[in-house]
C-alpha cells in the first residue's frame, strides 16, 4: 500500500503532465489539472509521512531503528545487463525534503497562475520537473538517481528558456551546460563503481558477481567500505570519486567557484521557476552530498574536510559580498542563495553532528525563505516592471500588509532568531567550532590534524560567522531602499493592480512555515535524527566528543 | 546453383541474390515493350519492386540467422572462403537492408517526384546495388573481396551523390566523391598488392599467422596502411573525410541518409572482422607489439575523427552539413572502439566489443534515420535546408520539433535514449580494456558535441517562425519518424532485448580459414581453427 503510494508520487506528476497537454485552447483547465495533481501529490506525501513516522515504537513518530531506516522500498530489475534496478524508497533524509517539495509545488503552481504565454506547455513542463524532483529524492539506485537528476534538468532548461526574461537563451544554455558537466562527473563515478565494486563487495557474490548500484548497499557493504577507506586498495579512487561527486553536486548547490550560472538563471527565470530553482533544485545538490558522497566515502570526506569547508566559507563570504554589490533586486536574492547554501557545505564538511543537522535544517529553511523572497520580488516586479533597487522606495506606505509579510520573508533570509533561517546557520556554525575535537585527535592524513586544528577551525568559523553580519547588512540595506522612506507615486497601485488574494495566500503560507520552523526547529531535526544516526554511523565516534563539549 | 557451390551455400547468399535479381529487373523491365508504359507512368512499380526485394532480403536474412549453423560449414565460409556468412554479418546485413527499405520509403514520400520517370530505374538499381555492396562488406573475408565490396558499394554511391543532375552542388559533390574515392582505392589496392607480394595470399588468416611467426614487415605496414585508407574512406575518417560534408549537402536527402548509416555499418563490420581476425590468429610477442601498435593507431584515428567532426559541426548552418559532421563524429566513436580489438591484448573480450558496436549500429541507425527524416520533411516543405527554417518549428508542428529534439539529444547521448547506452557501453568496454585515454576522449567529445546538438533545438524552441503556415507531412513519414522514435526510446528505456540480440549475434567474428576442405569439420573456435591450420602446415 505505502509502496504503491510512493510510486504514485513519482508517476502521478507524469500523468498530470499528459493531462495538461490534452485540453485544446483551454489554459484554465490545464492550470486546474496541474493544481489538482500537485494537491494530490501533497496529500499522498502527507499520508506517506504519516505512515512513515506513525508506526514506530518509542518516540511515537520516529521510525524504529534496526539495520536500515529506509522504508517502503520497491525493487525491480530495470536493465539486467548492467544490473540496474528501479529501486525507490524513503527515509528520514528524503522525507522532509519531499514535504518541502510538495508544499512548494502547490504554492508555485498558484504563483504561476497568471502565466499567459503557452500556459499548457508551462504547466506540463512543470509537472515533468516535479517527476524529476521526486525521482531524485526517492531513488536509491545510483543510476536511477542519475537518470532523474538529468530528467529534472531538461524541463528547467525549457522553463527558463521559453518563459524567461530578455537574456533567457544565454541563461538557459549556461544552466544546462554547467549542470551537464556535473552530470558527466557523476557518470564517471558510476563507471568507476561499475568496474571496481564487484571485486570487493561482500554482497557481490549473492548478486552473481554483478555490480550493485544500490546506494544504501554501497554505503553499508563492509568490503566496499574497506576498499574505499584510507589505506584500502581503492583509496586513491575514493579520493578522486569524492572530488568528482563534490564538483557535480557543488555545481548544483551551487558553491563558489561553480556558482556563476545561478545569478543568470535566476534573473532570467520567471518568478515561479526562480522559486522552485532556489527552493528545491539547489537542495538536490546538498541532498546528494548527504546521500552519496559522505556515507559511501567517509574516509575521503575526512581527507577532504578542509577543502570542502573552504568552499563553504568562501561561498558564504563571497556570496554575501556579491549580494551587497547588486542593484538588481533579484540578483541580490540569487547571490544570497549562494551565500546561504554555503552553510550547507560548511556544516557537512566539518563532520560533526551539529554541523550535519545544521546543514540539513538550512536546506529546509532556505527552501522556504528563498522561495518566499523570490516571490516577494516577483510580486513587485510584475507591477513595477523593473528591479532596480535604487529606484524603489516607500512601498511600506502603499502596501502595508505586503510589507509585513515581506519583513517575515526577508528577515527569515537574514537569519533572525525565531525564523527559519536562524537554526540552520547557528547549528552549522556551532558544528564548525565543535570540529576542533575530532580533528585534533585525527590521524595525520587528515589536514590540520594535531595541535594546529584549533587555530584553523576557529579561523574558518570566524569567517563563516562574519557571513551572518554581512547578510544582515545587505538585507537591511535592501529593505531600507525598497520599503522604507516616503511614498512614491509611481509605486501606488490600485484596482486590478492591487496585490491579490492569490498572492497573499502564497506569501502567508510561506510566512507561516518560516515562523513555524523558526520556533520549532525540532520538527525537522526529529524527522531526520534516526536516519542520520544510521547512515552517518562512521562519523559518530568523531562527533560524540565534540557534541558533548558543546552540549549537543 | 552457382558454379562450384552447393545449394546450401547458395542459400546463404540469398539476401544478396534477391537484391541482384531486383537490380536486373529494375534495369531490364522498363525497356520491355509490354511493361514500358507502366514504368513510364509513375515511379510506383519501381518503388514496389525495391520494397519487395528488400523485404525478401530481410526475411531471408532473418531466416538464415535462425538457421545459420545448419546451412554453412562450421567456419561459415562461403565461396571458397571469399565471404563469411556468420551471425554478425547477417545482423549487420539486416540493419543495412532494413535501413535501405526505410530510405526507399523516405524517397517515395519526399523527393521521388523530382526524379524524372526515365531515371527511376537507374535510381532504384543504384540504391539496391549499393546496399548489395555494403552487405558484402559485412561478409568479406578475403582482401580481394574486401576491395570488390568496397568498390561495389562506392560506385553506386558516386552516381547517387550526383543524381540531381540539374544542380551544380550535386555534381560538385559527386566529382569530389569520385576523386577522393579513386585516390583511396588506388592506395588501398597498392597496399593490398604489397600484402600479396609479401605473403603470397590475400586470405586474412594465413597472413595473421605469418605475422605471428615473423613479426613486422614492410609489406604488412603498407598493406595495413592501404587497407585502413580504403575503409577509412567509407567511414569518412579524418583526414579522408572531406568528401562527407559536401556529398551530404549536395546529394538529395534520402541518399545522405543512406550513406550516413548503411555505408558506415558495412565498413565498420569489415573493420571489426579484420581487426578481430588479426587479433586472434596472431599470438606471440612479435605480433603482440604490432597489433597493439595497429590498435592504438586505429584508436587514435578514431579520436581525431570524432574530435574533428564535433568541432567542425560548430559552425554549420545547414542541417545536412551539421548532421554530416555529426556522423563523422559517430564514425569516430565506432573507430575508437574497433581499435580496442587489437590495442589491448590482456583480458581481451572481443565479442563484448563487437556486441557494443552492433548495439550502437542499431541505435545509430534509428537516431540518424529519424533526424534525416525530419530534415527531409522540412526541406521539402520549405525548400531550404538552412537551420533558419527550423525557427519556431515547435509552433508550426510540435510533433516534428519534439521528435527532432529527441533524435538530436540521443545523438548527443542523453540518458533515457538509446544514444546514451550506446556511448556508455563504449565507455565500459574502453575502461574494461584499460584504454582510459579513449574514455577521456569519448567524454570530452560528448561534452563538445552538446552545443551543436542543442543549437537546432534552441532555434526550434525560441526563434519566432518566419512563416506560420502549418507543415503538411505525409502519413508514411509520420510512420517512419515514429518508428525511429520508438527505436530510440526502446533502446534507451528498456535496452535489455536489443542488448541480448546484439550479444547473441556478436559471436566470434572471424575471417574464414584459407582452405575450406580442411575446416569443414570440427569446432569453430580460434584454437580449433589454428590447430587445424598448424596440422596442415605440418604436413
Amino acid at each position: 500500500m505505502n509502496e504503491t503510494l510512493l510510486n504514485l508520487m513519482i508517476f502521478v506528476p507524469l500523468i498530470g503532465a499528459v493531462g495538461c497537454l490534452l485540453p485544446k485552447n483551454n489554459p484554465a483547465l490545464s492550470k486546474m489539472i496541474a493544481m489538482v495533481t500537485a494537491v494530490v501529490v501533497l496529500l499522498i506525501n502527507i499520508a506517506l509521512a504519516w505512515a512513515f513516522y506513525g508506526e514506530a515504537g518509542g518516540h511515537g513518530y520516529l521510525p524504529s531503528g534496526g539495520d536500515t531506516v529506509v522504508r517502503f522500498i520497491t525493487d525491480k530489475v530495470w536493465i539486467e545487463s548492467v544490473n540496474i534496478h528501479y529501486l525507490v524508497g524513503v527515509d528520514g533524509l528524503s522525507m522532509p525534503l519531499l514535504l518541502l517539495t510538495s508544499i512548494l509545488n502547490v504554492l508555485i503552481i498558484a504563483a504561476g497562475w497568471n502565466v499567459e504565454k503557452h500556459t499548457k506547455a508551462f504547466m506540463a513542463l512543470y509537472l515533468v520537473l516535479m517527476f524529476g524532483m521526486y525521482g531524485v529524492f526517492l531513488a536509491l539506485d545510483f543510476f536511477l538517481f542519475y537518470v532523474f537528476f538529468e530528467v529534472s534538468l531538461l524541463p528547467m532548461y525549457f522553463l527558463i528558456g521559453i518563459w524567461g526574461g530578455p537574456r533567457k537563451e544565454y541563461a538557459a544554455i549556461k544552466f544546462f551546460i554547467y549542470t551537464l558537466v556535473g552530470s558527466i562527473c557523476l557518470l564517471m563515478v558510476m563507471l568507476g563503481f561499475y568496474f571496481l565494486v564487484p571485486d570487493v563487495a561482500t554482497g557481490a557474490a549473492a548478486a552473481g558477481g554483478k555490480t550493485s548500484f544500490n546506494m544504501i548497499a554501497l554505503a553499508s557493504d563492509g568490503g566496499v567500505q574497506q576498499a574505499f577507506a584510507h589505506g584500502g586498495q581503492y583509496w586513491t579512487y575514493a579520493k578522486w570519486f569524492f572530488i568528482l561527486l563534490f564538483i557535480s553536486f557543488a555545481i548544483k548547490v551551487p558553491a563558489v567557484p561553480f556558482h556563476t550560472w545561478l545569478p543568470d538563471a535566476h534573473v532570467e527565470a520567471p518568478t515561479p521557476i526562480s522559486m522552485i530553482l532556489a527552493g528545491v533544485l539547489l537542495k538536490m545538490g546538498g541532498y546528494a552530498l548527504m546521500r552519496i558522497s559522505y556515507p559511501i566515502f567517509p574516509d575521503a570526506a575526512k581527507w577532504a574536510w578542509f577543502g570542502v569547508a573552504m568552499v563553504g566559507v568562501v561561498s558564504i563570504v563571497y556570496g554575501a559580498f556579491c549580494a551587497m554589490a547588486q542593484t538588481d533586486w533579484k540578483k541580490l536574492v540569487a547571490y544570497s542563495s549562494v551565500s546561504h547554501m554555503g552553510y550547507v557545505i560548511l556544516g557537512l564538511a566539518v563532520l560533526t553532528e551539529a554541523g550535519r543537522n545544521g546543514a540539513y535544517f538550512q536546506m529546509i529553511g532556505h527552501g522556504i525563505s528563498s522561495a518566499m523572497m523570490f516571490f516577494l520580488v516577483g510580486v513587485v516586479y510584475e507591477r513595477a516592471h523593473h528591479r532596480d533597487l535604487n529606484r524603489f522606495g516607500g512601498l511600506w506606505n502603499t502596501l502595508p500588509s505586503y510589507t509585513g509579510l515581506a519583513a517575515v520573508g526577508f528577515f527569515a533570509g537574514l537569519g533572525l532568531p525565531l525564523l527559519c533561517g536562524f537554526p540552520g546557520e547557528v547549528l552549522s556554525l556551532m558544528g564548525t567550532f565543535g570540529a576542533i575535537g575530532w580533528i585534533e585527535s585525527a590521524p595525520d592524513w587528515v589536514p590540520f590534524a594535531g595541535s594546529g586544528s584549533s587555530a584553523t577551525v576557529i579561523t574558518l568559523g570566524i569567517f563563516a560567522a562574519s557571513g551572518v553580519i554581512l547578510t544582515a547588512g545587505y538585507i537591511l540595506w535592501m529593505f531600507q531602499r525598497v520599503y522604507l522612506g516616503p511614498a512614491r507615486p509611481e509605486y501606488t497601485w490600485s484596482g486590478r493592480d492591487m496585490v491579490n488574494s492569490r498572492e497573499y495566500f502564497v506569501m502567508a503560507v510561506l510566512a507561516l512555515f518560516a515562523i513555524l520552523l523558526g520556533v520549532w526547529p525540532a520538527l525537522v531535526l526529529d524527522m531526520i535524527s534516526n536516519t542520520f544516526n544510521a547512515i552517518y554511523a562512521p562519523f559518530t565516534s568523531l562527533t560524540s566528543t565534540a557534541s558533548a563539549a558543546l552540549g549537543f | 546453383m552457382l558454379v562450384g557451390m552447393s545449394w546450401s551455400e547458395t542459400l546463404t547468399l540469398l539476401p544478396e541474390l534477391c537484391l541482384l535479381v531486383a537490380v536486373c529487373v529494375a534495369l531490364v523491365a522498363p525497356v520491355l515493350p509490354p511493361l514500358r508504359a507502366m514504368f513510364r507512368a509513375s515511379h510506383s512499380p519501381l518503388t514496389a519492386l525495391a520494397i519487395v526485394a528488400l523485404l525478401a532480403s530481410i526475411i531471408s536474412a532473418i531466416a538464415l540467422l535462425a538457421g545459420v549453423g545448419r546451412l554453412t560449414p562450421p567456419d561459415h565460409a562461403v565461396l571458397g572462403g571469399m565471404v563469411v556468412v556468420d551471425q554478425f554479418a547477417l545482423s549487420v546485413k539486416i540493419i543495412i537492408y532494413f535501413f535501405t527499405l526505410l530510405v526507399i520509403i523516405l524517397w517515395s514520400n519526399v523527393t521521388r517526384n523530382q526524379v524524372r520517370l526515365t531515371d527511376g530505374p537507374d535510381y532504384v538499381s543504384l540504391v539496391l546495388s549499393g546496399a548489395l555492396g555494403m552487405s558484402l562488406m559485412a561478409s568479406a573475408s578475403n582482401f580481394l573481396m574486401v576491395f570488390l565490396a568496397i568498390e561495389a558499394a562506392s560506385f553506386p554511391s558516386y552516381a547517387l551523390a550526383g543524381f540531381n543532375k540539374q544542380t551544380y552542388r550535386s555534381s560538385e559533390a559527386s566529382l569530389k566523391y569520385v576523386l577522393i574515392g579513386a585516390a583511396s582505392s588506388a592506395l588501398m589496392l597498392y597496399g593490398l598488392s604489397m600484402l600479396y607480394g609479401y605473403y603470397g595470399t590475400l586470405d586474412l588468416v594465413p597472413i595473421a599467422q605469418r605475422v605471428a611467426a615473423e613479426g613486422m614487415s614492410v609489406g604488412l605496414l603498407l598493406g595495413v596502411f592501404g587497407l585502413l585508407i580504403g575503409i577509412g574512406f567509407k567511414l569518412s575518417a579524418v583526414p579522408i573525410h572531406f568528401w562527407c560534408p559536401d556529398v551530404f549537402e549536395g546529394a538529395s536527402i534520402e541518399i545522405t541518409t543512406f550513406l550516413s548509416v548503411a555505408s558506415k555499418a558495412g565498413a565498420i563490420a569489415l573493420l571489426v572482422r579484420i581487426m578481430m581476425t588479426l587479433g586472434h590468429f596472431s599470438s606471440g610477442e612479435h605480433a603482440r607489439q604490432i597489433l597493439i601498435g595497429i590498435g592504438t593507431f586505429v584508436g587514435l584515428v578514431g579520436v581525431i575523427t570524432a574530435t574533428w567532426g564535433n568541432l567542425a559541426a560548430y559552425y554549420q548552418t545547414n542541417i545536412k552539413r551539421l548532421l554530416a559532421y555529426s556522423s563523422i563524429a559517430h564514425a569516430g566513436y565506432m573507430i575508437m572502439l574497433a581499435g580496442l580489438l587489437t590495442a589491448s591484448m590482456d583480458n581481451m573480450q572481443p565479442t563484448e566489443v563487437a556486441y557494443a558496436l552492433l548495439f550502437y549500429l542499431i541505435v545509430y541507425a534509428c537516431m540518424n534515420l529519424g533526424a534525416f527524416a525530419v530534415a527531409s520533411v522540412i526541406a521539402r516543405e520549405t525548400g531550404s535546408e538552412s537551420l533558419d527554417e527550423y525557427a519556431g518549428l515547435g509552433q508550426r508542428n510540435a510533433f516534428l520539433a519534439v521528435a527532432m529534439g529527441c533524435f538530436l539529444l540521443s545523438l548527443f547521448g542523453m540518458p533515457l535514449t538509446g544514444g546514451f547506452w550506446g556511448k556508455v557501453r563504449f565507455g565500459f568496454q574502453m575502461w574494461n580494456e584499460g584504454m582510459w585515454w579513449l574514455v577521456v576522449a569519448l567524454i570530452i567529445n560528448t561534452v563538445f558535441s552538446l552545443y551543436f546538438y542543442l543549437k537546432p533545438i534552441i532555434i526550434m524552441v525560441w526563434k519566432q517562425p518566419t512563416s506560420s503556415r502549418a507543415l503538411s507531412v505525409a502519413p508514411a513519414m509520420y510512420g517512419v519518424i515514429a518508428l525511429a522514435l520508438f527505436g530510440v526510446f526502446i533502446t534507451g528505456l528498456a535496452p535489455d532485448p536489443s542488448t541480448a540480440w546484439a550479444k547473441r549475434n556478436a559471436d566470434l567474428v572471424f575471417a574464414a580459414a584459407p582452405d575450406r576442405s580442411t575446416t569443414a569439420e570440427g569446432e569453430r573456435t580460434p584454437e580449433a581453427i589454428a590447430a587445424r591450420i598448424d596440422t596442415e602446415a605440418g604436413q
